[in-house]
């Protein structure tokens, strides 16, 4: 199983991860949480099936997300995002918004030049 | 109906890949497994080359063979893509170069091997023909594996 590989250094969440753990505000499973990524990025980002399953155990194994107990479909494992997951988005919205902020201040620094 | 099929060479626990067979089915496909038989026995233990750690030996039930999870879905115009993560397709590809890898490293044991000298010269042709042949996918999956690597360093 590959690590996929978030908070190193500078701190920065995959897409994928960000897409997961946005995904499991709500309670959700596998299917749940693809459809949710389909439909958000409208189609632009579509998770395969042994990427989503490998980025639903490292995020399980990290302990940023909870699995749930569905007695009525053991085979569908649902899971939610626990508050360690939160601050981690929380950190990375943080992280998105002044890069934002970064690019939009430096291409308009640029047009104005 | 019309079935699309993908195969998993993605070496895993018998615990895990039960959960991820599940995994699977909770997605809505088809997932069958398929025995590789890449193991070699003594009695009842197995010596399985691609496993990892404590891994590699097994004794008991469903541990004893590599498998290959073949999925199916039906055909809706959708591309079928299991790995879709530059990490992921870097590491399903290494999986596949390294059982060529290890065919060769048995072919060049045999080549060694003092066995073949007894025997005349055509098996070290046809050993010669075989380690070439092997050397093509080795180089192509290393050209693919780079590349993904070089790709994953700017994108995701």
């Amino acid at each position: 199983m590959i690590d996929i590989r978030d908070n190193i250094r500078g701190g920065a969440l995959t897409e994928t991860t960000l897409l997961v753990l946005l995904a499991l505000y709500r309670p959700n499973h596998g299917y749940g949480i693809s459809q949710f990524v389909a439909q958000e990025t409208a189609g632009r980002v579509k998770l395969g099936a042994g990427t989503l399953y490998g980025a639903i155990d490292n995020l399980s194994r990290k302990k940023w997300i909870t699995p749930l107990k569905d007695e009525r479909c053991a085979r569908r494992k649902e899971y939610i995002i626990n508050d360690l997951g939160k601050k981690m988005v929380e950190n990375e919205l943080s992280r998105l918004n002044e890069m934002m902020r970064l690019a939009a201040r430096t291409v308009k620094e640029d047009g104005d030049g | 109906m019309t079935l699309r099929r993908n195969g998993s060479t993605r070496w895993r626990q018998y615990g895990k890949i039960q959960d991820y067979k599940d995994f699977l089915s909770g997605l809505g496909y088809k997932v069958l497994a398929k025995n590789l038989n890449l193991n070699m026995s003594f009695g009842k233990a197995r010596w399985r080359p691609f496993g990892r750690g404590s891994g590699q030996v097994a004794t008991s039930p469903g541990g004893y063979n590599k498998e290959i999870l073949i999925i199916e879905k039906k055909a809706d115009g959708e591309s079928f893509d299991v790995h879709t993560s530059y990490d992921d397709l870097i590491a399903y590809y290494q999986s596949i170069r390294g059982m060529y890898i290890m065919l060769l490293s048995i072919v060049i044991a045999f080549w060694e091997s003092r066995f073949l000298a007894s025997i005349g010269s055509i098996p070290y042709a046809l050993l010669a023909i075989a380690m070439v042949l092997l050397l093509i996918p080795i180089v192509l999956y290393s050209r693919r594996i780079s590349m993904y690597k070089r790709l994953r360093m700017t994108n995701e």
